[in-house]
């Protein structure tokens, strides 16, 4: 067994707790600087690093860009025909709303009609004048125009505009239709 | 002497000297180079970024430019401007609208320019004033050549009447489009406009001259009459 005996005077003894204790907080502040200095070091050196890279990038970018420049003509070309295909494809192949109204307008008349005129206006609107030889071709001139079935839905408006029967009994006549 | 005291008084009191010391200098290190290098590190980090996605966006928009045929590219603009041109371009127009008509089997009387054109969205246009002679019969023929032919133009308005058995006389006002170059041809990092394949078909159709109809006309049975002027 072994026994420890500090014989050194109570103010030696203080003064040793003391310098231990400043040995203690002189090592967590060094640690404390060191740790300060390596973060300073490292934020520098990645700000750094980090400028060389944008600065790199930023190489490509003028390269790219006067690659661009360089094709300025392919792509004046490209945005010009996307300009027209755009315009195009909306026209091409497509039937204009007269043409489709004229070409079921004649299909609709009966053979006992005869056209005398047809007008087709800007909105798709057709003023016909025509004779019917009797009554019985009048009605089938009507019933063909005003019948849904008939007209595929695509009329929405008949008018009578004028209407007057000859001594030779066959009847004038002028009709409006609108279309849809 | 003054060194000694300075000296002295560290001793005495360095318990609390040296931590105030420490926390003074790494608040000086924070405050100095810490903070302000880490903020303009985040900062960066975003612009780093900017930068890095539009040098991708341009180097794909460069080899996409580059991927392109000019001589390939310039036939296809050609093919769209014939049937979309930047100008009025009467003479090609007058020029094709009489062998539209004489093609369709009518006979042209005259043509003149119209005063007022239809209002269309998406196109510039003026009008054409046709008057022709032939079969009523063939008039479908003709209003369909006129739409689907290889400059864009539409039917405006028209008028026909008999004018004997076969042969009648036809008024037609016909819109002759055409659209102004654009004026903004793109900047070096405006987006590339693609072709899709719907893109291709049209410039397919201009380059055949086969614009027929895609959308369906009036498909009706035998009923009514083939000339309605009989």
């Amino acid at each position: 067994m072994k026994i420890a005996i500090n014989l050194l005077p109570i103010e030696f003894r203080a003064q040793q707790i003391r310098s231990a204790s400043f040995y203690k907080i002189q090592a967590f502040g060094v640690t404390i600087i060191l740790v300060m200095i390596f973060l300073s070091v490292l934020v520098v050196a990645l700000r750094f690093l980090q400028s060389q890279n944008i600065l790199q990038i930023q190489n490509r970018v003028s390269a790219e860009e006067q690659k661009i420049s360089d094709l300025k003509n392919t792509q004046g070309s490209l945005l010009l025909l996307k300009n027209r295909i755009i315009t195009i494809s909306q026209y091409l192949g497509t039937t204009s709303k007269q043409a489709q109204m004229y070409q079921l307008i004649t299909t609709l008349l009966p053979e006992s009609f005869s056209v005398s005129s047809i007008s087709v206006g800007k909105d798709g609107e057709i003023l016909i004048s025509g004779v019917v030889p009797d009554s019985s071709s009048l009605d089938n001139v009507i019933s063909n125009l005003t019948s849904q079935s008939s007209n595929q839905d695509k009329i929405s408006q008949i008018s009578l505009d004028t209407i007057s029967r000859g001594r030779d009994g066959v009847y004038r006549l002028s009709l409006k239709i609108k279309p849809k | 002497m003054k060194k000694a005291e300075i000296l002295k008084f560290y001793l005495n009191y360095r318990l609390y000297l040296f931590p105030a010391i420490v926390a003074l200098s790494s608040l000086i290190l924070i405050i100095l180079v810490i903070y302000p290098v880490a903020v303009k590190l985040i900062t960066n980090s975003k612009v780093e970024g900017e930068i890095l996605s539009k040098s991708k966006f341009l180097e794909t928009k460069a080899q996409a430019l580059d991927s392109l045929d000019q001589v390939d590219l310039d036939r296809k603009v050609n093919f769209a401007l014939g049937s979309l041109p930047t100008d009025k371009d009467f003479v090609s127009a007058f020029g094709l609208l009489q062998s539209l008509t004489s093609e369709s089997g009518f006979s042209t009387t005259a043509i003149s320019l119209g005063s007022d054109a239809s209002k269309n969205i998406n196109a510039q246009s003026y009008n054409l004033k046709l008057a022709i002679v032939g079969p009523v019969t063939l008039l479908p023929i003709l209003l369909s050549n006129i739409e689907n032919s290889s400059r864009l133009m539409r039917v405006s308005s028209f008028e026909t009447t008999a004018g004997g058995l076969q042969a009648g006389t036809i008024s037609l006002n016909i819109d002759v489009l055409y659209l102004s170059a654009p004026t903004d041809f793109g900047s070096v990092d405006s987006p590339l406009p693609g072709l899709s394949e719907k893109d291709d078909e049209v410039i397919a159709k201009l380059a055949k001259g086969d614009t027929a109809a895609s959308t369906p006309t009036t498909q009706l049975g035998p009923r009514g009459k083939e000339n309605p002027f009989e």
